[in-house]
């Protein structure tokens, strides 16, 4: 972040970028689970690049999932979020459902692309080149 | 220290995703069902209206079309009778699927396959009440018809081209909250959901209960408690109808008395209390000179709601009405000509029979003096995260031994066979089909012969002015009080020994009345040829036929005024009695005001009422201080209920009953009067105490609720704000209600109302999934959107045009 914190700036947005490009038709076609090995490759394929790789992975997909659940909610005048939020033993608002899916799917991101990134840090480390 | 951290998140990100695949605990799959693409947020419904679709279908024979009015009802209109079946079963699933899937696991003993080992007993016990087993007589009578055999199949078809239809990311919501899939539709879950009608309808007797009265009080006393007869009865079919007797086939009658056996607990079983209202009023009681006919079906309050209406149309057929999500055809309806409204005939056809065994390997039965052999059958049962389970369940010529050494119940193992209609080869199907082509009474009554399970009053009105009412069903022919008290299995007297020739069965055609009418009572006086048993109402019957005697004139808006009917006729012939027997002088203040209130009650259950909590209090308290010998014991007895109470204690004032149980004195009536009062009033404050925010009304109290199958309060609607009442017209409990309110005036054009406590979506993200509760509980009917053939209306907001492919 010191040394070359531009860089590792515009990594980290071109992340979040290529997680929401290649997450959007994978889950829309195949299933959520297409996230697993996304963010694992992701992860480990940015490992130099980076130095918050549970922050983009989480920022990514929870931004995302909030975003559709917000969307989907909007369609449906909250009708089924504030049964949700009942169901969940939760105050009754519709915020709790769309929060808590934000929440998810950040976490499985983060700690999926933070598992990949530290792997590599593992099997491959760091040239020093890429410091300079 | 990098590979302890990799450790680390390798471990947080196996966790999660294991989360994210599996359910646990009552946690579904977190992935399955938060992600937007294919959870949760995937079922909410846009609540704009939806638009116009194309579907294409190999399996249809001609182009056909569904129009969906404002509030969601389907108009099927098909070219012929294979496709209109089809399209039933496919509209049906896209609604319902769920719930269809779910009713047909409850008959069929198949929860504990997707909700685990809790369910496992529930499975055994219907596997063992042999609701699988009739179920499979049923088809097997319905796929004999070749009408019906078609119906059930093209229906099949539908519920699976739907089915097919569906990606993991558009299955109901329950299977995503449950984490189960859809399987395919089967002949055989209809013919289970027919039987899961049957058993909520007939699935109770009081045998056991009976024989321990009887054996710990004697038949003289069991017969003052339960007089087979008793005043102020109101039948079904009133007094002075004629009655025929083609069947003179002497019963071999038991000269001895019936031997009883001690020490049974009770049984589970369905809940007495569901009733119904139906009644038809001809042409020179109503306004427009056309008769009107209603029916409100009293059942458990549930969403999805146990109907789905529709309007099905093909040529030679053109109905309209409410329908069970599973089953081809209407139920409950009409169509230009007629229609035809159903209520629970109570009666008895149920029985049980003790059956000895020969040795313990119980190979043999006795039956007079010689052994018979015991048929075996094996169930399975595949629960899930376990073991396969196996139940042999035997059978003798009764039926099956449902209670055995191996499935007790709180019944001693006592080997108990059960003998019941709904284990009996028939075909209902084929009387629904004709029953909705019908057009005129001859075809009701044919319709009708076709009917054997459940027992049921079936109201008819037609446009020439005709109207009706029959007892309808298999109905045993019983020797004086066979099937009231446990049945000896190893005798051939004790053995069903026929039924009542359909052509006997109670009915009344235009009456000079001018009006008939239904709700659970005893189906006949004393003068019926036959012997019936039942499990009858006392109170709406005699309320209903004392307000239509007196109507003229009437509109339908008389009508849907009374199935609102408030009138506590319970509390009018208890009350001012309760209140005389009460010495008030001994009373606190809060008591007071209580009496008060009571004693200026005008005995309607309206919902802001106060009066109706402290008489529903108190006359609970009574009973409950009247029959404390009844209460706590090891064996299970039937405890009479407000009417039986009212007319023995008219009968026996000085009953010992009267007197408490365990004290050193002599209880008087005025006595436990007043220390039920006290008991009622404690039970008000200690209500107010518990709900603090809430204040001490009829309605809040009663909390009615409109429960999700589930059970999830979540998907329910709770505390629904009505009226009424147990034994009131308006019938209105926390659990059950009118599940169905409907006026319609054959030969009317336009005179079609109804509504149900529910909505036509099962789903809990569409804006129809509880779309008609509030207007349900207000009072108001829709008008029903009856259309003929090419005719479009306004109220019609999108189309499916479907076409062969």
């Amino acid at each position: 972040m010191r040394r070359s914190s531009q860089k590792s700036r515009l990594a980290f947005w071109l992340l979040i970028g290529l997680i929401q490009l290649l997450t959007i038709p994978f889950q829309g076609y195949v299933g959520w689970w297409t996230c697993i090995p996304i963010g694992l490759v992701l992860g480990f394929v940015f490992r130099n690049k980076i130095n918050r790789p549970f922050l983009a992975g989480f920022l990514a997909l929870s931004l995302q999932w909030l975003a559709y659940a917000l969307y989907r909610d909007i369609q449906n005048d909250s009708i089924l979020s504030l049964r949700i939020s009942r169901l969940l033993n939760l105050p009754e608002s519709n915020y709790y459902p769309i929060l808590i899916t934000g929440i998810l799917g950040g976490l499985l991101m983060g700690s999926l692309v933070l598992s990949g990134y530290l792997l590599g840090k593992i099997v491959a480390p760091t040239s020093k080149a890429e410091y300079y | 220290m990098a590979f302890v951290k990799f450790f680390i998140s390798l471990i947080f990100s196996v966790a999660l995703c294991w989360l994210f695949f599996t359910k646990t605990g009552p946690l579904p799959p977190l992935g399955n069902f938060f992600s937007p693409f294919q959870g949760f947020w995937q079922n909410v419904e846009s609540v704009k209206e939806a638009s116009d679709e194309l579907l294409q279908f190999e399996a249809l024979s001609g182009p056909a079309r569904i129009l969906f009015d404002k509030r969601e009802v389907p108009h099927i209109f098909a070219s012929n009778a294979e496709d209109l079946f089809f399209l039933q079963g496919y509209v049906t699933a896209k609604f319902r699927l769920w719930q269809m899937d779910m009713q047909a696991r409850v008959a069929g003993g198949r929860l504990s396959e997707v909700l685990g080992e809790s369910m496992l007993e529930r499975d055994r016990e219907s596997r063992r009440l042999g609701l699988k087993w009739g179920a499979s007589r049923t088809l097997a009578a319905t796929m004999a018809n070749p009408q019906t055999r078609m119906i059930l199949l093209r229906y099949t078809a539908g519920v699976n081209a739907y089915i097919a239809s569906l990606k993991p990311k558009d299955y109901p919501l329950e299977y995503k909250l449950l984490d189960f899939e859809p399987e395919a539709w089967t002949p055989m879950k209809t013919a289970l959901l027919l039987k899961y009608m049957s058993n909520l309808l007939t699935g109770y007797d009081t045998d056991f209960e009976m024989s321990n009265l009887a054996k710990l009080y004697g038949f003289e006393t069991v017969n003052q408690l339960f007089p087979e007869f008793p005043d102020s009865l109101s039948p079904v079919i009133p007094s002075g109808n004629i009655f025929t007797q083609s069947d003179t086939i002497p019963l071999r009658v038991p000269t001895d008395t019936l031997q009883h056996f001690a020490a049974l607990r009770s049984l589970p079983q369905s809940d007495p209390a569901v009733g119904s209202n139906n009644w038809a009023v001809g042409p020179s009681r109503t306004a427009s000179g056309k008769p009107i006919l209603c029916n409100d079906p009293h059942l458990s309050l549930n969403l999805p709601s146990i109907w789905f209406e529709v309007q099905l149309h093909c040529p030679g057929l053109d109905v309209y009405g409410v329908t069970i999500p599973g089953a081809p055809c209407v139920i409950i309806g009409f169509n230009r000509d007629v229609a035809w409204g159903i209520t629970n005939a109570a009666a008895d056809v149920r029985d049980w029979y003790k059956v000895t065994f020969r040795d313990q390997r119980r190979n043999e039965y006795l039956m007079d003096s010689s052994w018979k052999p015991v048929r075996r059958m094996v169930e399975s049962f595949a629960v899930r995260g376990g073991e396969m389970i196996y139940d042999t369940i035997l059978f003798t010529e009764h039926g099956p031994v449902s209670y055995d050494r191996s499935f007790s119940k709180n019944v001693e193992k006592q080997n108990m066979a059960m003998r019941w209609t709904a284990h009996d080869y028939s075909n209902e199907m084929f009387a629904f089909y004709t029953l909705n082509k019908a057009s005129n009474y001859s075809d009701y009554l044919q319709a009708l012969a076709n009917f054997d399970c459940p027992a049921q009053n079936f109201a008819f009105a037609a446009k020439n002015g005709d109207i009706a009412m029959q007892v309808t069903g298999k109905l045993v022919k019983r020797w004086n009080q066979q099937g009231r008290y446990l049945l000896d299995g190893s005798r051939s007297d004790h053995l069903w020994q026929g039924y009542i020739p359909k052509t006997d069965l109670p009915r009344s055609a235009n009456p000079e009345s001018d009006f008939v009418s239904s709700a659970n009572q005893h189906s006949v006086d004393s003068l019926y040829p036959y012997y019936l048993n039942g499990f009858y109402a006392y109170y709406r019957n005699r309320r209903i036929n004392t307000l239509l005697a007196r109507m003229k004139g009437i509109k339908p808006a008389d009508m849907m005024k009374m199935q609102h009917d408030n009138y506590n006729l319970v509390a009018s012939e208890w009350l001012p009695w309760l209140i005389q027997q009460l010495p008030s002088s001994k009373l606190n203040s809060v008591e007071r005001n209580a009496l008060q209130l009571l004693k200026a009650w005008n005995y309607e259950n309206e919902a802001s009422q106060v009066a109706p909590v402290y008489f529903s209090l108190w006359l609970d308290a009574m009973l409950d201080e009247i029959w404390d010998e009844f209460a706590g014991k090891e064996r299970a007895l039937h405890r009479p209920g407000k009417f039986e109470t009212w007319s023995y204690l008219r009968r026996f004032p000085d009953s010992e009953f009267i007197d408490k149980q365990g004290t050193a004195q002599t209880e008087s009536l005025p006595f436990i009067t007043m220390q039920a009062f006290r008991r009622a009033v404690a039970n008000a404050e200690a209500w107010k105490k518990a709900n603090p925010a809430k204040d001490l009304r009829w309605a809040d109290f009663k909390n009615t609720t409109v429960l999700h199958l589930s059970q999830q309060a979540a998907f329910s609607a709770n505390g629904v704000e009505c009226g009424g009442g147990e034994d009131i017209v308006n019938y209105s409990t926390t659990k059950k209600g009118a599940s169905w309110r409907m006026v319609v005036s054959p030969g009317t054009e336009d005179v079609y109302y109804g509504v149900y406590p529910g909505g036509q979506s099962g789903n809990p993200g569409s804006k129809h999934y509880t779309e008609f509760i509030d207007s349900w509980a207000k009072g108001e009917y829709f008008r029903l959107l009856y259309l003929k053939p090419g005719e479009t209306s306004a109220e019609i907001t999108h189309a499916t045009i479907i076409t062969k492919k």
